[in-house]
C-alpha cells in the first residue's frame, strides 16, 4: 500500500511537469502566430477598404448611367410601365426651367435629398429608389460581405451641373452610414460633378431653317417668330424662299420683310455635318450615339414607334433613315419638348403636332389638316417643300428648355474627390 | 530489514541514464525553441517589410488618384452665361511619358477655391537614399518609409496615357497640320512598382505593384488653332 502511494506521487509530479512544458510551448506557438493573426487582419482590412471604395465608384457609374436612361422606373429602380412612373432623372432631380436641383423629402421636419441605394446580394445587385423616405435594402445575411452603395445629388454651382455623392460600404444594413466601422466594416465616400451636354446647344434663330431652298408653293404655310431676341426671322434659308401665300408673324414693331432671310451665305457655307454642329455642338453621329438618345428603327409610318419611345420617357429621338409621320399625331408637350433627328428625309402628312425641334436631310409637309403644327423650330439640312397649311412657330421657351434641360450627363473633368 | 531500503533509492546507473535522457530532451527542446525564434524573427521581418511596402504603395496610389481635383471644375465647362472656359490649374502630373523614380502632382485643398496652386497643394513622391519621400508643400520633403527598417531599392512610376479625340464636338474642322486641334481627352494611369529589402536581414526582399487610374481626366488642345 505504501509502495503504491509513493509510485502514484512520482507519476503525478511527472504529469504536472509535462503539462507545464506543454503549456509553455503553447504560449510560444501562440506568440509566434500572433504576427500571422495581425497579418491576416491587415489583409482583411485592405480587402474591405478596397471593396467599399469600388462599391462607391460603382455607385457613381450607376448614377450616371441611370441619369442618362430615359426609361421610367419603379421603386426597385427597374423599368416600369406603371402609369405615372418617372425616369430616374425626373425622380431624383427637379428641373425648374434653368437648373437641376435634388428632389427633397421631409425627414421629420428637415428636408433631405432623395437617395437611391443598391446592395449586392447573391449573384446580383438589388436596388431601391424611393420617391419618399430613405431607401430600403434587404438585410444582409451570413458573415460574407455584402457591398452596397448609396447615392444622392446636390445642386451644382452652375445651371446644368449637379454633384453626385456616393457612399460605398461592405455591408448595407445601415445604408452605408459614414460611421459604420463597427465589426471591421469599411465605408468610403466619393464625389463627382456631372455636367449636362445639352440636346440642343444653340437655338436656331428662325422658325424654319433650311440649308437649301424653301418652296411652299401657293400653300398658306404659317411661319411665326414673335421672339425679338432671336432676331425675329420666320424663315432662314441658304437658298431661295418661294411662297406666295405665306402667313408670317414677326415681333411687334418689326417689318415683315425682315422675317424672310434668303440666300444666307453663312448658312449655305456650312457643309455637311458642320450645319448640324452649328445647332447641336457635335456631329450627327455623335449626337445619335449619346447616352440619352434613343435610336428608333422603323419603316413606313413611324408615328407609333415614336409615340412609344416618348411614352417611355425618351426626349431625344434618333431615327436611322427616312422618317414618315401621318396625322393626326402629337408628340411632346411645352414642358417636355422633344428633339427628333433623322438621318434621312422627313415626310409629314396632315395634322402632325410636335413640341420641340425636328432635324432632317429634307422636310416635306403635305395634306392640309387642322392642327398641323411644329412648336419650337424645324431645321432642314436640305430643302423644305410642301403644300400643307401648317404652322411652324419659333418658341423661345421650348428651345430654352431643350438647351438647359435635355441631353446627356457626363463627368466634369477635375471634379472627382474622395475627401 | 535491508530489502525495503534497497528498493527506495536510485542507483548510479539510473541517475546517469535519467540525466542523459533529460539532457537529450532539453537539447532537442532548445533546438526547437531557437529554430522557432529564428523563424519567428524572419516572419516578423517579412511581415513588417510587406506591410511597409503595401502602406507606401497605398498612400502613393491614393494621392495619385486625387491628382487634378479642382473645386471650381464647373468653370472648365462650356456655358451660355458668357464666361470663358478656364483650364484646370491642377491638371499637371509628371512624369508625362517615361517611367521615373519621382512623381509630382497637385490637387485643390482650398476651403474656397482660389484657382492658384498653393504651396500646400503640391504633392509628390521621390526616392532618396533608400527611402520614399513625400512632398508636403514647396521644398518640404518627409520620409514616408523608415530607412532604419526598410531600404527601398526601386521606386518606379510609369505613366500610360490613352487619348480620345473630341473632334466630333468641334463646330469647325481643324486646320491641317494643327497640333493642338482637335482637343483630346486624356485618360492617364500609372503603374507603381516598389521593391525593398529589410535592413535587419538583407536576404529578405519584397516588391509590390499597383496600378492606379487618375479619376480626374484632362482635356488637352482646343477646337481653335
Amino acid at each position: 500500500m505504501r509502495t503504491a502511494s509513493i509510485h502514484q506521487q512520482r507519476g503525478a509530479a511527472a504529469l504536472v511537469v509535462t503539462m507545464l512544458l506543454v503549456f509553455a510551448m503553447l504560449i510560444v506557438v501562440a506568440y509566434a502566430n500572433r504576427n500571422l493573426v495581425v497579418e491576416a487582419r491587415s489583409s482583411a482590412n485592405q480587402y474591405r477598404s478596397t471593396q467599399a471604395f469600388e462599391a462607391a465608384e460603382a455607385g457613381l457609374e450607376w448614377a450616371l448611367a441611370k441619369l442618362n436612361d430615359a426609361a421610367t422606373i419603379g421603386d426597385d429602380c427597374l423599368p416600369s410601365a406603371a402609369p405615372g412612373a418617372l425616369s430616374f432623372r425626373d425622380r431624383q432631380l427637379h428641373f425648374d426651367g434653368v437648373r437641376f436641383a435634388p428632389v427633397n423629402w421631409d425627414d421629420a421636419g428637415t428636408p433631405a435629398p432623395l437617395q437611391a441605394a443598391c446592395v449586392r446580394s447573391g449573384g446580383g445587385w438589388s436596388c431601391s429608389c424611393p420617391t419618399i423616405g430613405a431607401p430600403v435594402l434587404a438585410a444582409a445575411t451570413g458573415a460574407a460581405t455584402a457591398p452596397a452603395f448609396r447615392v444622392e445629388f446636390a445642386a451644382g454651382p452652375r445651371p446644368g451641373i449637379v454633384r453626385a455623392i456616393a457612399t460605398g460600404c461592405t455591408r448595407g444594413d445601415t445604408l452605408c452610414a459614414a460611421t459604420s466601422d463597427a465589426g471591421h466594416e469599411a465605408a468610403t465616400r466619393v464625389e463627382v460633378a456631372f455636367g449636362l451636354v445639352p440636346g440642343l446647344r444653340s437655338a436656331p434663330s428662325a422658325a424654319l431653317t433650311a440649308h437649301g431652298n424653301v418652296d411652299a408653293g401657293a400653300s398658306a404655310l404659317g411661319l411665326h417668330n414673335r421672339d425679338s431676341v432671336s432676331g425675329g426671322a420666320a424663315v432662314q434659308a441658304g437658298g431661295s424662299v418661294v411662297g406666295n401665300a405665306l402667313r408670317l408673324t414677326a415681333p411687334a414693331g418689326s417689318a415683315l420683310d425682315g422675317s424672310i432671310v434668303s440666300g444666307d451665305a453663312n448658312l449655305a457655307s456650312l457643309a455637311g455635318d458642320r450645319f448640324f454642329a452649328r445647332w447641336f455642338g457635335m456631329d450627327k453621329a455623335a449626337w445619335m450615339a449619346q447616352a440619352a438618345a434613343t435610336r428608333i428603327a422603323c419603316s413606313g409610318d413611324c408615328g407609333s414607334a415614336i409615340a412609344d419611345a416618348v411614352a417611355a420617357g425618351t426626349r431625344l429621338l434618333a431615327v436611322d433613315g427616312d422618317l414618315a409621320l401621318e396625322g393626326p399625331v402629337s408628340f411632346g408637350t411645352p414642358l417636355r419638348p422633344i428633339v427628333v433627328v433623322s438621318t434621312g428625309a422627313l415626310r409629314l402628312r396632315g395634322a402632325v403636332a410636335l413640341h420641340g425641334v425636328v432635324v432632317a436631310r429634307s422636310i416635306d409637309w403635305r395634306d392640309t389638316a387642322a392642327g398641323a403644327l411644329i412648336q419650337g423650330a424645324a431645321i432642314s439640312e436640305g430643302d423644305y417643300s410642301g403644300d400643307a397649311t401648317a404652322d411652324i412657330v419659333h418658341d423661345a421657351a421650348i428651345l430654352a428648355r431643350l438647351q438647359c434641360g435635355s441631353g446627356s450627363f457626363a463627368r466634369v473633368n477635375g471634379s472627382w474627390k474622395d475627401f | 530489514m535491508s530489502t525495503p531500503h534497497r528498493s527506495r533509492g536510485l542507483s548510479m546507473i539510473e541517475l546517469l541514464v535519467g540525466t542523459a535522457v533529460g539532457l537529450i530532451i532539453v537539447a532537442a527542446g532548445t533546438i526547437v525553441v531557437v529554430h522557432n525564434a529564428r523563424e519567428n524573427r524572419s516572419l516578423v521581418i517579412e511581415a513588417r517589410l510587406m506591410q511597409d511596402l503595401r502602406t507606401a504603395a497605398d498612400i502613393v496610389s491614393r494621392d495619385l488618384r486625387r491628382a487634378g481635383y479642382w473645386a471650381a471644375s464647373a468653370s472648365g465647362v462650356r456655358s451660355d452665361d458668357g464666361n470663358a472656359v478656364i483650364a484646370n490649374p491642377y491638371a499637371a502630373v509628371t512624369p508625362d511619358a517615361a517611367a521615373s523614380d519621382a512623381v509630382s502632382l497637385s490637387f485643390s485643398r482650398d476651403a474656397s477655391e482660389n484657382g492658384v496652386v498653393d504651396s500646400n497643394e503640391r504633392f509628390g513622391f521621390r526616392l532618396r537614399t533608400s527611402a520614399i519621400e513625400l512632398q508636403l508643400g514647396d521644398n518640404n520633403w518627409q520620409a514616408l518609409t523608415d530607412p532604419a527598417t526598410l531600404a527601398v531599392t526601386t521606386f518606379s512610376v510609369e505613366p500610360r496615357t490613352e487619348e480620345t479625340s473630341l473632334a466630333r464636338f468641334c463646330a469647325e474642322p481643324c486646320a491641317a497640320g494643327s497640333t493642338s486641334c482637335p482637343p483630346r481627352q486624356q485618360i492617364k494611369s500609372f503603374a507603381i512598382a516598389i521593391s525593398g529589402r529589410s535592413t535587419l536581414d538583407a536576404s529578405v526582399r519584397r516588391s509590390v505593384q499597383s496600378a492606379v487610374r487618375l479619376r480626374n481626366v484632362s482635356v488637352v488642345g482646343s477646337c481653335e488653332g
